[in-house]
Parts: structure tokens; C-alpha cells; sequence
């Protein structure tokens, strides 16, 4: 791999754990512990990506990325221990790829990283969901899970991306089946639960249990809003 | 009737003041006319009439002939009557004698003519004068009526510009209880009323303060707590554990679940401050069912969109359905969504544990609270049931517990599926 990282991080300790950590994956991870610092290292770069803490002691972290992003193109992961609950928003807004609040979980970190390093610069403006570590590309018609691409018919992609779409709503049979009409010769061969319970087997962790796409009885099916 | 606004009372109340001035003036002016002359003026003026009128003997041909000659230019009516009311002399129409014999020196009032003024001679002689031009009451109430609207008007400004400081200031109160700590009111003049908005101003400075400086607290504290837990949680990762792999998955749990106390510790600091909840669009059946999904919870009931703050929301289901995995002896658990008759949304968690003794019912909403029986070294009970109740309050609703029929728990949530209302 051998990507080289720039981690703006003022927890000295916790920054060399986590550089450890994805040295271990083959990461490079340099370490920058205040903003001015960090700035001046994302901008002189280049990095294939940069961990920015928010709270640092000589500044914010949101300035630090609208200042990185004013200039680069560099994909910015976000790290905060979550305090008001616009962070996540205000985040994303300032142009970070992704965020993830403290304490994280050393693997679901590595995954993000994964994630936004495959995702490369931020040129391409593509239709994209991501729920957790599901993502799903409207434009490639694909699907990964934590980067690990997920095998769908594209009927059953259109069923996904509708559901996804509509996330945190009780979508009926009847809702989908409409929208959905015409659209494959596909929808005639099996039944829609048929379609759910394989893209279930697709894209949940533990498809008897599902946690994605939710089942309720005698109403319809519900594509959570919050996922891993 | 009560009257709504102040500017109206102090208004109404100074129109009342001036019409019963008024009154009591003209009551007075009618009822006291008798002394509205000293004596020895009267007396003196008596002489000078007499001494011009000439000799009581005289023939009332020579008192007329001095009548016309003294009130040739006299705008009105004088009639000069003997001791016996025989009318010795006039000038203009004849007036009527007073009635009731000889009356007294004064203003007599006689229908359809007027304040007739009458004055006694010496000599027993009455002299009765109209003045035509005098102020009547159709001239005086014309006047009254005028002055009466000119100050009423005039009063009305002044009373409402009094009063519109202060209708500025009770916005501004409104204001801050409803969330916006930036309200203040301009100090306008130098009396109470400004004295009143500079230590609205003050206070409200103060609250700004004490609040923005809680929050920026609560953010503080979260950092603070979560970096070690973020230190641990990272040295747990890269410690050789091969020998114990069942007790590094146990110290990630332990680790998440202080992450999840300090998320709620933030949540129900969050709550308390006004203003601070979200108004995202929920539906709320298809929530519970997410979240029952993570608890193997049957979720039923009917779809309600509703106005909320998602991530609360999100919490209270949770801590339901949490309690309901603790406390239910590992039975099914249900949800049921539905909409009560009084037009709240209803959440009820349903097992079929022991339930709660009566007598704890009410207590197992508290902060921190442990049903009797539960081991200390359990998972802690944390703010839960207390953080429910909290949710379900700032979203206009309330959590009960009921018995189940047949055993068990019933914890009910109701909910305004508006907005969200004051705490």
C-alpha cells in the first residue's frame, strides 16, 4: 500500500498508538499536534490523506480544513470526541470526507480510511450514499461494505437504492412494487422478498438478523437511517 | 370585561378620572350657587343699584325711565320688581318673579330662560338680570365634549408611548424564554422603565453567559472523558491479548458502554438547555422498528410522521427496549406505535418479565435508580429510564409504567407529533 498519512492530532499518545496501529496495515503516519503545524505540513504535503482532530490547542479543526480544503484537494477524515450534535453537519459541510467520533473503534477507523483513500480526490461529484460502511454508488451501480464489494443483480440494486433513498420511512410492497414496475424482467421471476432477503444476504453482517433493512410486519420494509 | 393591556387600563382609568372631574365641577357649579359672592360685596353693589334706580317712591314710570337711561347697553334682560312683585320697571322681555315668595340674593334657575341672577335691595326692591351672553349649558357642554376628546387623544399618545417600552420588554422576556439568548431591549429614557430594561439586559447577558460557558463545559467534558477512552481503546487494540482474547472483547465492551454514559450524560445536559432540541422530520414507527431490530423487539402499530429531535427520539426507544432486555428475564419484547385519542403519539414497550413492584413504579424513573434485587456489580443502570422520561417531556409527552396483563412491563411513552413544545 504505502499511502502516507498526515494525523493533526494533539493527544501525543494517542497519536503514536494510532500511527502504530496502521503501521501495521502498511500506513505511513506523520504527526503534526497543533493547527498551525498541521496546516503548514497538510499544505506543503503530499499526503493521500489527512486525520484531523477538532479540537486542537492553538484552534479549531473545522479551520483547519476549510484552510486545507481552500487549497487541496487532499481527502480530510475528521476525529472528535462528539459534543454538539451540529459537529457532524458542520463537519461535512467545511468539505470533510468523513467523520468519526472518539472513542473510535481502531478497525472501523482503518475501514474509513480504506474507504476514503479508494474514493480518492474529491474531483468526481458522484451520487453516492453511505450508510455507516455501506456505501452505495448510484453512478457505478455498485455496492461495498467496509470497501469490500457486495454482489447485487442490478434489479436488485434499483430495490436497494430505493430503499436507501427513502431511509428512515416504512416503505409498503405495494410503494415499491410500483416504483419498480417495468423496470427488469427480473421482478417477474421471484417474489420482492425473495429480492430483499438477497440483498439482506448481501449487505448485513448477520443476515438473520438484519439491521439494515428492516422488516415491519404487516406494513413494509425500512432502510435504517443509522447503520454501522 | 378585563381589559388586556396596560396602555388601555392607565388610559380608561385617566378618562375616568377627567369625567368624574368634570362631574363633581359641574355639580358644584350648579349646587353651590348661593355663596359664590361675599356678603359685604353684594351688599355694596346692592347700595349702588338702589342709589340708581332712585327712591323707593318714586313712580315706576321714573325707574323705568332710569333703567333704559343705566342699561342702554346692556346685553340682556332686567326686570325691577316692587316688595310686592308688581313689576316696577324692564329692559327686554319681562322675567318671571322667582317663585317661593321672597328667595334669597343669588342664581335662580328658571326653565327655558336660564340662570336668572337675582338681587335684593335694602329697601325690598328685587332686581332680576339675565345675561345674555353668559355661558350656557349648550355653549359650556360643546365645549366640555372638545376638551374632553382633545385630552383623550393627546392622553392616549402619551400613555402609549409609555407603555409601548414596556410591551417591547415583555417581547424581549418572551423572547428569552423561548430559547433566544441574544434578546435584549434598547434602554430608551432614564426612569424605571429603562432602569427595568438595563437589568432585563444584565440578566439576560448573565444567562447567556452561564449557558454558552455550560455548553462549551459540556463539549469540554466531552473531550476530556473521551481522549483517555480513546487512548485505552486504541492500547487495547494494539496489545498481544492472544492469551485472553475473551477479556479484550470485554474491556471493548466496558469502553463503549462509559462512551454510551457520557453520551448520555451530554444528552440529558443538553435537554435542560432550552432551544437545544432538533425539529428534524421523524416517522416514528419506522424508528422503532431500526432500533427494534437491534433488540429482536416484534415492532407493530401504524405510521405517524411527527416533528422531533431524531437523535433523542432515537435514545428513548433505545433505553426502552435496553430496559426491556435487562429487566424482562430474556422474554419477548414488543413495540407497539400507535396514536392515542388525544391525538399524542404513543410508544408502548411490552415484556413478560416480574415487572416492577408498586412501589418502585414511580422510582425507576429516577436518575441512577437500581431496582431493589439488582446486582451492583450489573450493568449500570445509568440514566435510562430517567433520560426517557426527560426525552419524552421535551417532546410534550410523558412515560408511564403499567402491569402487564397476564405479567409483565408496559412502559408507555406518549408524544405531541407538533412541535415540539416548552419544557
Amino acid at each position: 500500500m504505502g499511502s502516507r498519512l498526515l494525523m493533526i492530532e494533539d493527544d501525543r499518545d494517542l497519536a503514536t498508538m494510532v500511527a502504530e496501529y496502521l503501521g501495521r496495515y502498511g500506513f505511513e503516519l506523520e504527526l503534526a499536534h497543533t493547527a498551525g503545524e498541521g496546516l503548514a505540513q497538510a499544505l506543503r504535503g503530499p499526503f493521500d490523506a489527512v486525520l484531523l482532530d477538532v479540537m486542537l490547542p492553538d484552534g479549531d479543526g473545522f479551520d483547519v480544513c476549510r484552510r486545507i480544503r481552500a487549497e487541496s484537494e487532499v481527502p480530510v477524515l475528521m476525529l472528535t470526541a462528539r459534543g454538539e450534535p451540529a459537529d457532524r453537519i458542520v463537519g461535512l459541510e467545511l468539505g470533510a470526507d468523513d467523520y468519526l467520533p472518539k472513542p473510535f473503534e481502531p478497525r472501523e477507523l482503518l475501514a474509513r480510511i480504506k474507504a476514503i483513500l479508494r474514493r480518492g480526490s474529491r474531483g468526481s461529484e458522484r451520487v453516492r450514499l453511505r450508510y455507516g460502511r455501506l456505501e452505495i454508488d448510484h453512478d457505478a451501480r455498485t455496492v461495498t461494505l467496509a470497501g469490500e464489494p457486495c454482489a447485487l443483480t442490478s434489479y436488485q440494486f434499483d430495490i436497494l437504492w430505493l430503499l436507501a433513498t427513502h431511509a428512515g420511512r416504512v416503505l409498503s410492497r405495494d410503494f415499491l412494487m410500483d416504483r419498480l414496475k417495468g423496470n427488469e424482467v427480473e421482478a417477474f421471476d421471484r417474489s420482492l422478498d425473495v429480492h430483499v432477503s438477497r440483498i439482506r444476504a448481501a449487505i448485513e453482517d448477520d443476515p438473520r438478523h438484519p439491521l439494515r433493512i428492516v422488516t415491519v410486519r404487516g406494513a413494509g420494509y425500512v432502510f435504517a437511517k443509522a447503520q454501522d | 370585561m378585563r381589559v388586556r393591556h396596560l396602555y388601555l387600563q392607565i388610559w380608561l382609568a385617566f378618562l375616568g378620572i377627567l369625567v368624574a372631574f368634570a362631574v363633581l365641577l359641574a355639580a358644584l357649579w350648579w349646587t353651590l350657587p348661593d355663596d359664590h359672592e361675599g356678603p359685604p360685596f353684594a351688599d355694596s353693589v346692592s347700595s349702588l343699584v338702589a342709589e340708581a334706580l332712585g327712591p323707593v317712591a318714586e313712580s315706576p314710570e321714573a325707574v323705568q325711565a332710569r333703567l333704559t337711561r343705566i342699561a342702554a347697553e346692556f346685553p340682556g334682560r332686567i326686570t325691577v320688581l316692587d316688595r310686592n312683585d308688581a313689576v316696577l320697571a324692564h329692559k327686554g322681555e319681562l322675567l318671571p318673579a322667582p317663585e317661593g315668595g321672597h328667595p334669597k340674593r343669588g342664581v335662580h334657575h328658571v326653565r327655558g330662560i336660564g340662570p336668572v341672577f337675582v338681587l335684593r335691595l335694602d329697601d325690598g326692591r328685587r332686581v332680576l338680570v339675565r345675561v345674555d351672553r353668559r355661558p350656557g349649558p349648550r355653549r359650556f357642554l360643546p365645549s366640555l365634549a372638545l376638551l374632553l376628546v382633545t385630552t383623550a387623544v393627546g392622553a392616549f399618545f402619551v400613555v402609549r408611548r409609555i407603555t409601548r417600552r414596556l410591551e417591547r420588554l415583555r417581547g424581549s422576556v418572551e423572547a428569552l424564554g423561548g430559547g433566544d439568548l441574544t434578546a435584549r431591549v434598547p434602554v430608551e429614557g432614564n426612569d424605571e422603565i429603562a432602569r427595568l430594561a438595563e437589568s432585563f439586559n444584565d440578566a439576560a447577558a448573565r444567562i447567556e453567559k452561564v449557558l454558552t460557558s455550560n455548553r462549551t463545559l459540556l463539549a469540554n467534558v466531552s473531550h476530556e472523558l473521551r481522549s483517555p477512552l480513546s487512548r485505552i481503546r486504541m492500547a487495547l487494540e494494539l496489545l498481544d491479548t492472544g492469551a485472553r482474547p475473551e477479556l479484550q472483547g470485554r474491556l471493548a465492551r466496558d469502553i463503549a458502554e462509559l462512551d454510551s454514559l457520557i453520551d448520555e450524560l451530554l444528552l440529558s445536559g443538553r435537554i435542560d438547555a432550552q432551544g437545544a432540541l432538533r425539529e428534524d422530520p421523524v416517522e416514528l414507527l419506522a424508528l422503532c422498528a431500526e432500533v427494534g431490530a437491534e433488540f429482536g423487539a416484534a415492532v407493530r402499530g401504524e405510521e405517524i410522521p411527527m416533528v422531533g429531535d431524531e437523535r433523542l427520539l432515537r435514545r428513548l426507544v433505545r433505553n426502552l427496549l435496553e430496559n426491556a432486555q435487562r429487566y424482562g428475564a430474556g422474554s419477548a419484547i414488543e413495540l407497539d406505535v400507535a396514536t392515542a385519542p388525544s391525538g399524542l403519539a404513543t410508544i408502548a414497550v411490552m415484556d413478560r418479565g416480574p415487572g416492577v413492584a408498586p412501589d418502585e413504579q414511580t422510582r425507576i424513573f429516577e436518575a441512577f435508580y437500581r431496582p431493589r434485587g439488582m446486582a451492583e456489580s450489573g450493568h449500570g443502570a445509568g440514566l435510562g429510564l430517567a433520560l426517557v422520561r426527560s426525552i419524552a417531556r421535551a417532546h410534550g409527552g410523558e412515560v408511564l409504567y403499567r402491569s402487564r396483563e397476564g405479567g409483565g412491563s408496559v412502559f408507555e411513552v406518549s408524544l405531541s407529533p407538533g412541535k415540539r413544545s416548552g419544557i
